[in-house]
This record gives C-alpha cells, structure tokens and sequence, in this order.
C-alpha cells in the first residue's frame, strides 16, 4: 500500500509572492460575502498571509489555497463573532451602469432594491457560493476548489439560495 | 413548472444586476503587499524566528521570576511600629487586634503572613488585646508569650521580662521551651532564665496603670525607675554612683520631669542637677 508522499518545503520570498498574487483577492472576497466588511475582509487576509509567512517552513504546495481559506475563515469566525457588524454588502459593490439608458438605470435601480437587503439576510454558506458565481463569474467546480466542499454541494447550495430568494419574493408580494 | 420559471428567472436576475459588478476595495492587492509583506520576507529568516522563541523564553523565564519575587516579598514583607521615647502609641494589626505600646517600644509583624500566622516580634512594654482566632505568638528575645485570644501586658526591656494576664489564659515560655499558663489576674517574669511560678495579682491596675499615664512601683529597683523616667519624658539621665536601692512610689507623668525626679531621689539620699536641656546627672548625697 502506498500512501501518496506529500512532500513539505520551506517557502521562498519569491514563492510566498506568487502565492500571494494568486490568492490574496480570492480570499478577501471570500471573507467580503461573509461579511459585507471591506475593512475586516482586507484586515483578514492580510492576517491570513501573515499567518502563512509564518509557518512557512512546513508548508504543502498542493494544499496552500485550502489551508489559506481555512486560516481566513478561522480568523473571521473569532474576529467576527466578537464584533457583530451590520452588513453591508450590496452598498459595498460597485456597479457597471456607465453605459445604461435612463430607463436601463432605473429597471436596474430596482432590481438592486429587491435584492439588496434579500442578499444580506442570505445564510452565510449560501451567499459566499451565490456571490462567488455572480461576481466573479466562477465554475461550480472553482467555487468547490476555493471552499473545499464538493461540485455537488455547491450546486445543492446555488439551488438552495435561488429558492431562498424565490420564497423570500413570495412572501414579500 | 411555476417554480422552475420563477427560478430561472430570479437566476437571470440576478445575473443582470451582478453583471459588470466589483467590490470597490480602498487598496488594492499590489500595495498590501508593498506596504505589509515586501519588507518582511526579505528578512533574513533565522534572525525572525530566534527572536521569536528567545523572546518566549526570555517572558517565561521573566514572569517566573517576577511570581518568585512577588511571592519572596509578600513573604519578607514586614511593618514595624516604633514608639518613640516620650510617647505612647497603639498599633492595630491586620486582624484587629491591638496593641497600646508604651514608651520606647517596637513591634514588627508580617501583614501578608498573618492569614497563616499571627506573630509578632516584640521589646519594650505594651497592652495587647487579642482577637479571637488562631493562636497569637508575641516573641521577645527574653521570652514568648502565646495565647488564643485575651488581653494581657508584656514588659520586655533589657533583661526583664514580665508578662501579666488581665483576661483568658497566657501561656509564656522562655527560649528554651520551659513555660508556665496565667490565668486572669496572674503575673509571671523570666527571671534567671526561667519563667516564675505565677503569681495572683490583687491589685492588676498598678500593673495596667502606665497606660493612663500613672506609674505606680512597690519595692523596684531605683534603676528600673529611673529607666522609665527618661524613656517617659525622653531624657537622659546619668550618674557616677551605683544607683542601689529599692523604692515604692507612684507619680503622674505631669510637664513638670524635675518633680518626679525629687520625687524618687530623696527618700533614698540622692539628689539631681540639671545638665542641660535633655541631660540630668543624679548624684550619691553624702
């Protein structure tokens, strides 16, 4: 039987840069769609990246985007829970509409009020795997990579928060 | 079928008002690294991480000593009360007790020890009421007094040690052990070492008295006498003569020191001269 040999190395400057300009925005907006809080978010992925630089020596390549994430999210769940903040987090998106038509602008002006405040009050898992579709555009199989969950889960919970929105329009009509 | 239309269309919805959509950050990702990594992973890396652990050795270590030290001085930690010559004073001990300490008396104790030990070290004279509680341990050089909790009164000077119970039990031992128990209204003295029989006192104010400023002696030593005077009116008073006799007197500690002293020299045949301010010289009459 043999197990698969992971070998640990020590990261170089030039490594820890590289894994930094990989991953640093992935994580900060991740920790953005829990949140809604562009300074903790930041502050919590620069933490994160600190933390890495730290235990630079024993380091497994093949797993440094799961560990960044676990690290990230370990930090908010202790930071977070002391300071309950409100969340903010459509206010906190810009928005395209250079381009838009006055009627386009104002179809757009209220779609983004009926999903504002349905978005913040999303469950958490929900909304990271929602937003990071949305947003940044991404596969399921991405999203599954990042988070560490399987495509299925994250399939189950894209399907769970448009049903969440589709009874959340219901019973607001 | 309802349902699969509304969520398609809250899906495309969504995807229309997401289009296009960033979150606006204040920095961006190149100048979180500039300002916080760049400089740090060009460090060399040995010098960050001895620092590290020397630093965690270093405040293990410290704040070991620091609870040793703090531990040593609550355990060294003492107070004294000195009463000075002319003066009466009383000392309160952390647990209430006290202690009306006559002139040129010292008292020192251990506040932070008293929890576990109540015991005071002791010379000159003083009235001690004692709380009830765990045992009370007065120690001289002369000799130890021991007791629960009573009042009693305890002259230690020089090589006289006289203990007297006014209420509950006393015990007073000598360095080597050797004790007797007082019951109320009994005194006892080490003398020649060894603690004396007690002895019924039926008049226990004269013993008391000096707490109101009244000295009262029947048949003591001159010199005892005299001792008193001067730690009483913080004098000095010398003599070229042995001063030998034994005296019965009582005066009352009054401003006037130069009629005290008549007082006690002439009944046996001295007389006295001011030497100066604070100075008396007593001299043999011939």
């Amino acid at each position: 039987m043999l197990l698969p040999l992971i070998s640990t190395t020590t990261l170089t400057p030039e490594e820890f840069k590289n894994i930094f300009d990989a991953n640093f925005d992935e994580i900060r907006n991740y920790i953005f769609y829990r949140c809604g809080d562009k300074e903790l978010a930041t502050d919590i992925a620069q933490e994160s990246f600190l933390k890495l630089w730290e235990k630079r020596e024993k380091i497994k390549l093949t797993h440094i985007k799961g560990l960044l994430f676990k690290m990230a999210s370990e930090l908010f769940i202790n930071q977070y829970h002391h300071q309950k903040r409100t969340r903010k987090i459509v206010e906190n998106i810009g928005f395209d509409h250079q381009d838009y038509s006055p009627e386009e602008l104002l179809s757009f002006e209220q779609l983004k009020e009926k999903y504002e405040s349905l978005i913040e009050k999303m469950p958490d898992n929900q909304r990271v795997v929602f937003l990071m579709s949305r947003i940044e555009g991404l596969q399921y199989r991405e999203i599954a990579e990042r988070i560490g969950l399987s495509v299925k889960a994250v399939e189950k919970r894209m399907g769970n928060a448009l049903n969440y929105l589709r009874t959340s329009l219901i019973s607001e009509n | 079928m309802e349902h699969q239309n509304n969520i398609k269309q809250i899906a495309s919805e969504t995807e229309k008002l997401f289009s296009g959509a960033k979150i606006e950050w204040d920095k961006d990702k190149d100048s979180i690294f500039n300002e916080t990594f760049a400089t740090l992973i060009s460090e060399p890396e040995t010098k960050v991480v001895g620092l590290r652990q020397n630093m965690l050795r270093l405040s293990i270590a410290a704040s070991f000593l620091l609870l040793v030290g703090i531990g040593t001085f609550a355990f060294l930690f003492s107070k004294t009360v000195y009463s000075p010559v002319g003066n009466h004073l009383t000392a309160e001990l952390p647990d209430g007790s006290t202690v009306e300490m006559n002139a040129q008396t010292t008292l020192k104790y251990y506040p932070y020890r008293w929890y576990f030990q109540r015991n005071v070290e002791f010379s000159g004279e003083g009235y001690f009421s004692v709380e009830e509680g765990k045992k009370f341990t007065v120690t001289s050089t002369q000799g130890k007094t021991t007791v629960l909790g009573t009042t009693f009164n305890i002259f230690a000077r020089d090589d006289s040690y006289r203990v007297f119970c006014k209420t509950g039990k006393v015990k007073v031992s000598n360095p080597s052990g050797e004790f007797v128990i007082l019951a109320p209204n009994q005194k006892t003295m080490i003398s020649a070492g060894v603690p004396s029989e007690p002895v019924f006192v039926s008049e226990p104010e004269n013993i008391l008295s000096w707490r109101n400023n009244i000295f009262l002696y029947n048949a003591a030593p001159f010199t005892e006498v005299v001792r008193e005077i001067e730690r009483q009116y913080g004098i000095s008073i010398t003599s070229e003569n042995k001063l030998s006799g034994t005296i019965s007197v009582n005066f009352q500690k009054s401003p006037n020191v130069e009629k005290v002293l008549s007082m006690v020299c002439k009944p046996l045949g001295y007389s006295y001269v001011k030497k100066s301010d604070k100075h008396y010289e007593i001299i043999k009459n011939n």
